[in-house]
């Protein structure tokens, strides 16, 4: 199966603000006047900065209690894992799956193939670009489910306040998640996935 | 076909996107740094027990206000109890000093009352109290219970001791004349004594109510008394009829003295009563050994000095009687002379000063302890110290590590000397021989009498008045011959007369002959006449 030829192999570029096509050494769009790039620019350093700060948030928004429940007075504040196990426990097997699978696997999952990605990209001679396209296809179906958690705290929170017989508060790792899980959003958006085939091309040269 | 130059020197220039993660390490590292900056004190608490305690959900309070939560709870190394970390929030550093105390506030509901309700919803806490002294420490002891009198209260803790814990009960109250002046904190048992410790707290300003001089006695239940007056019922208060109750006083008899320390010991009384009778704390005891029956002498007899109460019996030493080894077994019985009794004031100096004076009184006045005859129907024994000049002189001995006063046998003893003596004389008279003479005489007595009975019965003495009645018949018609109105006739009837009364003298001696044989010998018992007399 061909690979057919990229608009860069054959000396043309897109306007990332109006995808009009153009010459390659063109510095600005002439119609919207934007920059005009073949790549994205610094797509792998931003992808893997994003995936550092995403890396880094991660451990509060497990570490520190998502929600603070005030139970008759009592005050308990719960993990995420916490609370998988607590549901685990309690015989909830499938609200414990959901979670633990929303929360845990896919943003773990998430970040791990989007830092495979970045590797591949820049391991042209080791990787396999169809399997690296179908996996950059997965981190984006699967990145729109990783908001449950924060979802499920913010209705928790809203729904039940009934002072000191029960309340919830949302916790400092609510935050974090968020911020973990939009910031996943802005890596994947950051990586090029015209990179992986750029790969194919130097390959084929070779 | 172009090289992609360009492209490739843009790669390798750092973006500025790396600003990002290092602004979250730099933001992550200083919140990390302010929070364990911030974070207060990390005690760790050792309790008994962790019932009703949940890491990272009990909280510590001081005065109702949360100042910090349990961040884990471990057992011992020795399995013993529960080390529980505390993290106190911060700033609370200074509600910490060396006497801070913990403990676990839990629902508590007694006769006195219901504390901690608020923990049925909201589960047990941990109460701090701050105390004022010495610095903090990062290791404290809990203490099991909530105190029953919250620290820094003013007042005074005295112990207490009885014989018997009845019905007295933590949280009882303690009262002085039937007004609740404190509690009773703790009931248990001292083992080394084999005595109920009670650990009672008076608060300010009651506490100065307690004094040397005062006493405790058990004031629990109701006390029925029957008398002349009708029946009278007697009850502190209904607290004390409830959950028991111990009430104080200075006995009538007693001196207040002095308001004692904290810690005092005093002795617990089984009632008012048993309280006033002893109304004395301080009191020298002496050994007594007498050689001679105990049977009477009760422990809490009176010890007596001409009459009037000096002390009381307080042990009779019966585990003596085992080691006893000689021939004169002295059984020695321990007394306590109370110079209260004296009029002394009831302190350790007048005890030394009796002691004193005892000594030289044994020494030069002949000073002894007896036994008397308290009561002589129940033949209970009392103690006598007297003055014996006749005595050889004594001194005061040591027994024990008590010392002992000189005895000598007492009035019950001479009693049974005097008794032996009359009762030896009295078998020596010669009882028995006398016996035998009267009964060998009572039986000639009693045969005489048999023989006479005999006679009076016999045919010839019976026949008698029949045969005389039949002569007189026969001279009556003689007679009637010889015509009324003759001389002889009249001489003969005159004499008839007198022969007819003396035979009827016969007969009637024969008569009471026959009722009473033994008039014959002892003359008839006659009742004297009665003789008027003035009443006396
Ligand atoms: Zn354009």
């Amino acid at each position: 199966m061909s690979s057919g030829q990229s608009a860069r192999a054959r000396g043309l570029a897109g306007c990332h603000s109006c995808l009009l096509v153009m010459s390659i050494d063109t510095e600005h769009c002439p119609r919207c006047h934007a920059r005009v790039h073949s790549r994205t620019p610094n797509s792998l350093q931003r992808t893997v900065a994003l995936i550092v700060v995403a890396c880094i948030l991660y451990l509060p928004a497990n570490l520190l209690p998502i929600t603070n429940t005030v139970y008759l007075g009592s005050y308990a504040p719960s993990t995420i894992i916490g609370g998988v196990i607590t549901l685990w426990q309690m015989g909830s097997y499938p609200i414990a799956l959901v979670i633990l699978i929303a929360s845990v696997l896919v943003p773990v999952g998430k970040l791990v193939v989007l830092s495979y990605l970045c590797w591949a990209a820049s391991r042209p001679q080791l990787a396999n670009p169809r399997q690296c396209a179908r996996l950059y296809r997965l981190t984006e179906f699967i990145g729109r489910w990783s908001m449950i958690d924060v979802f499920v705290v913010a209705i928790l929170v809203a729904l039940i306040k009934l002072g000191n017989i029960i309340s919830f508060y949302p916790g400092f790792a609510a935050l974090s998640f968020a911020a973990v899980v939009i910031i996943t959003m802005i890596a994947a958006e950051q990586f090029d996935p015209r990179l992986i085939w750029d790969n194919l091309e130097s390959n084929d040269h070779d | 076909m172009t090289e992609p130059t360009a492209t490739v020197s843009a790669a390798r220039r750092i973006s500025p996107i790396w600003f990002m993660p290092l602004l979250v390490i730099l933001i992550g590292g200083w919140v990390t740094t302010h929070y364990y900056l911030s974070q207060g004190p990390l005690v760790e608490i050792a309790f008994a027990t962790a019932e009703g305690l949940e890491a990272g959900r009990t909280r510590v309070r001081a005065l109702s206000v949360d100042v910090g939560v349990v961040k884990d709870i471990q057992l011992t190394d020795d399995l013993q109890g529960v080390n529980v970390s505390v993290q106190l929030n911060p700033g609370t550093d200074r509600l910490l000093h060396a006497d801070t105390q913990f403990w676990v506030v839990r629902p508590r509901l007694n006769a006195s009352g219901v504390s901690g309700l608020g923990t049925l919803l909201s589960g047990p806490y941990i109460e701090l109290y701050p105390g004022s002294d010495g610095k903090g420490e990062r290791r404290y002891t809990g203490l099991d219970d909530a105190p029953h009198t919250p620290p820094g209260v003013a007042g005074v803790r005295v112990e207490l001791f009885g014989t018997h814990a009845s019905s007295v009960s933590v949280g009882a109250p303690i009262l002085h004349r039937g007004l609740q002046v404190g509690q009773v904190e703790s009931v248990d048992l001292d083992m080394a004594r084999s005595q109920i410790r009670i650990s009672a707290f008076i608060d300010a300003p009651f506490d100065q109510l307690v004094t040397e001089g005062t006493r405790f006695w058990n004031a629990s239940g109701i006390s029925l008394r029957t008398g002349a007056e009708g029946v009278q019922v007697d009850a502190e208060s209904l607290t004390a009829v409830l959950s028991g109750g111990i009430a104080f006083a200075v006995p009538s008899q007693g001196t207040k003295g002095e308001p004692v320390e904290a810690g005092s010991r005093f002795e617990l009384f089984a009632s008012q009563q048993a309280a006033e009778s002893d109304p004395y704390r301080f009191a020298k005891r002496y050994v007594l050994q007498f050689e001679q029956s105990l049977r009477g002498l009760d422990e809490g007899a009176p010890v007596e000095y001409r009459g009037i109460r000096v002390g009381t019996v307080e042990r009779i030493l019966r585990e003596e009687l085992a080691k006893a080894h000689t021939s004169a077994i002295a059984v020695p019985v321990v007394i306590r002379l109370e110079p209260g009794r004296f009029g002394m004031p009831d302190n350790a100096e007048s005890v030394e000063l009796l002691s004193e004076r005892i000594e030289d009184t044994v020494a030069t006045m002949g000073l002894r302890a007896s036994l008397q005859t308290g009561n002589l129907i129940t033949g209970g024994l009392f103690v006598a110290i007297d003055h014996h000049p006749d005595q050889q002189t004594a001194h005061i001995g040591e027994f024990n590590g008590l010392s002992t006063l000189p005895t000598i046998s007492g009035g019950i003893e001479r009693l049974g000397q005097q008794l032996s003596t009359l009762l030896s004389k009295l078998n020596a008279l010669p009882l028995e021989q006398t016996t035998e003479e009267l009964n060998s005489t009572l039986a000639s007595a009693r045969h005489t009498l048999q023989s006479i009975e005999q006679l009076s019965r016999s045919e010839a003495v019976t026949a008698l008045p029949e045969q005389l009645a039949e002569t007189l018949e026969s001279a009556r018609t003689l007679l009637d011959s010889l015509g009324q109105d003759s001389a002889l006739q009249q001489e003969a009837e005159r004499n008839l007369r007198t022969l007819d009364s003396t035979l009827r003298k016969a007969n009637n001696l024969l008569d009471g002959l026959q009722a009473q044989p033994s008039s014959l010998l002892f003359p008839t018992q006659q009742a004297p006449d009665p003789e008027p007399r003035t009443p006396q």
